[in-house]
């Protein structure tokens, strides 16, 4: 399992795709307070409100950058024929398979204290932090008083969306040699997860309850259900039924994806 | 030669779906030797490398390397294997250099010198593999299988897309791999290559195994089942040399300014020597048209149908 998993990162630091992934959620939250810092007629509140509410832009990359390395993990294995000299030097199928969700978990580790880093630093060299906990009249919202802390505490409820979400596409792309199509279909079923979601709770949950129990409703609701329980009545599901549904779905789905990726013939 | 047994393939099946694509195969690679697996396209010659390195499974009997079963759920003796099936696995975004450290951490730039020198891989090593040629990523896996000293190596087809001089090569490094004690398992369309590195012959057609044997036997076997042709010429009396053989039983073919005499079962050297004798024509030419790996192998597959 070891000299997989050295394997894996050994693999990950000659990526151009992960150094790439890691720039842009280093520098990102420089790039965006420096945007904002030329767009003339914005106080520095307007930004640090701009700032805080999308996170210092580390969600949306954290998220994207992790689908497309849950999407190419295995994928590219198959599509590099690389997958065969693995297996053909005695690693065992299950040793490779953790040893790529450990990956992803150091990618995630990696990319979120990058960027949850600088996006402190930058908060203090643009100067949010002395906005923290005051309101921006113009939007009519308050700028979070703890930001730092709802950024590092955030990161729990990321984790396990992101984990979700990617269990699906792992598992979708054990069956798959192409690791854009494996991209594809996880970007797919993740926002076609979004309306579903919606269908079945709009329209189903009357008649049938055990449709909160959907993956995409902890995919959807629990981030935001994390910091603020009242959501509970749109999720319909308390916060300890979302950590119980999480981890069924996580154990279904990368159980699969092992069986699968273990019977696979290559 | 060395007796030891190091991978024993016993009665596997495989089966697609609801075609049975390897029947009873039965085998035995010793210890220090190279084994060709020949046989034609669809034959079955990947599938058996494949299960022996553990990328597939198979139905019933058992395939064992040092006694040990190999299966997708046994692996621990595939540490002491090395091998290049189908296309070389490299990742494109490494050079070569990185993509033999990968598998060999543990390994001395010297040691992994030698390894790319012994495989023509040096002149490329720090290049992007993504801009390698197929002889180029051919080399490569070569290198890749020749990593941790192994036991066994299974080359399947490694000289596709090879120039003479590297073919020629990777036929000394092949030989040199079962004289320091490994075996070697390989698979090649040019014939006439495994004819100059197999020690031992394993035929497959329509996934039996029609022959395993070692390459001198199976030299002699073919030898005895078939026909010995000599080419004859002279300057005058071709015909009268063509009827007297014909008048000793000999089957003729004959050519515009030769004839081609064939010894059936039975008929010895001796005897067509002496008929020439007799005739008294002046010959110019004699030659024993020699059978190679390649017209022994097409025959037995011929006799197989």
């Amino acid at each position: 399992m070891l000299s997989v998993l050295r394997q894996e990162i050994f693999k990950q630091l000659h990526q151009k795709t992960f150094l790439v992934f890691t720039a842009i959620i280093t520098f990102s939250p420089l790039a965006l307070a420096l945007l904002l810092s030329i767009i003339p007629g914005r106080t520095i509140l307007d930004n640090a409100y701009t700032f805080t509410s999308n996170d210092g832009l580390l969600s949306p990359f954290l998220f994207l950058f992790m689908l497309i390395e849950f999407a190419q993990i295995i994928t590219s294995e198959f599509q590099f024929d690389t997958i065969k000299v693995q297996v053909a030097k005695g690693n065992s199928r299950l040793a490779i398979f953790f040893g790529k969700v450990t990956t992803l978990v150091f990618d995630f580790i990696v990319w979120t204290i990058f960027g949850t880093l600088m996006t402190i630093v930058t908060s203090f060299i643009f100067g949010y932090t002395k906005h923290f906990g005051q309101t921006n009249h113009s939007a009519y919202l308050k700028i979070p008083k703890h930001f730092f802390q709802q950024i590092i505490e955030g990161s729990v409820p990321n984790f396990m969306v992101i984990f979700l979400i990617g269990g699906l596409i792992l598992l979708i792309s054990t069956l798959l040699k192409s690791n854009a199509i494996a991209i594809t279909l996880g970007v797919v079923s993740w926002l076609a997860g979004q309306i579903i979601n919606g269908i079945l709770m709009q329209y189903f949950y009357e008649s049938f309850h055990f449709v909160k129990y959907n993956l995409f409703n902890v995919i959807v609701y629990w981030p935001l259900q994390f910091f603020d329980e009242k959501v509970a009545s749109i999720s319909r599901l308390s916060n300890n039924e979302m950590i119980i549904t999480w981890t069924v779905w996580v154990v279904l789905l990368y159980g699969i994806a092992v069986i699968s990726f273990k019977k696979r013939n290559l | 030669m060395n007796d030891e047994v190091l991978v024993d393939v016993q009665h596997i099946n495989k089966r697609f779906k609801d075609k049975q694509v390897l029947f009873d195969v039965s085998f035995q690679i010793k210890k220090g030797r190279v084994v060709g697996l020949i046989g034609p396209n669809g034959a079955g010659k990947t599938t058996i490398m494949k299960a022996i390195a553990g990328l597939s499974d198979y139905e019933n009997g058992e395939i064992q390397i040092n006694g040990q079963r190999i299966d997708k759920n046994h692996t621990e003796q595939l540490k002491k294997v090395g091998s290049l099936i189908e296309t070389p696995g490299i990742y494109p975004y490494m050079n070569a250099l990185d993509n033999l450290r990968l598998y060999a951490p543990k390994a001395t730039a010297a040691e992994l010198k030698e390894i790319t020198d012994k495989t023509a891989v040096t002149e490329f090593a720090k290049r992007a593999s993504r801009k390698y040629s197929l002889g180029m990523k051919q080399r490569l896996g070569v290198a890749i299988a020749l990593l941790n000293n192994p036991e066994l190596v299974i080359l399947d087809e490694p000289l596709n897309g090879l120039d003479p001089q590297t073919v020629r090569q990777m036929r000394d490094l092949i030989r040199s791999i079962a004289d320091s004690g490994s075996s070697v398992l390989i698979s090649s369309h040019i014939l006439s290559e495994l004819d100059l590195v197999a020690d031992d012959i394993v035929i497959i057609n329509k996934g039996k195994i029609i022959s395993s044997t070692t390459r001198d036997q199976f030299e002699l076997e073919a030898a005895s089942n078939q026909s010995v042709s000599f080419e004859v010429r002279v300057q005058v009396g071709l015909d009268e040399l063509s009827k007297e053989l014909s008048a000793n039983d000999f089957r003729v073919e004959k050519n515009s300014n030769s004839i081609t005499v064939f010894l059936e079962k039975g008929q010895t050297i001796n005897t067509f020597l002496t008929v020439l004798n007799k005739t008294k024509v002046e010959i110019t030419y004699l030659s024993q048209n020699s059978q190679t790996l390649e017209d022994s192998v097409l025959d037995l597959i011929k006799e197989d149908k």
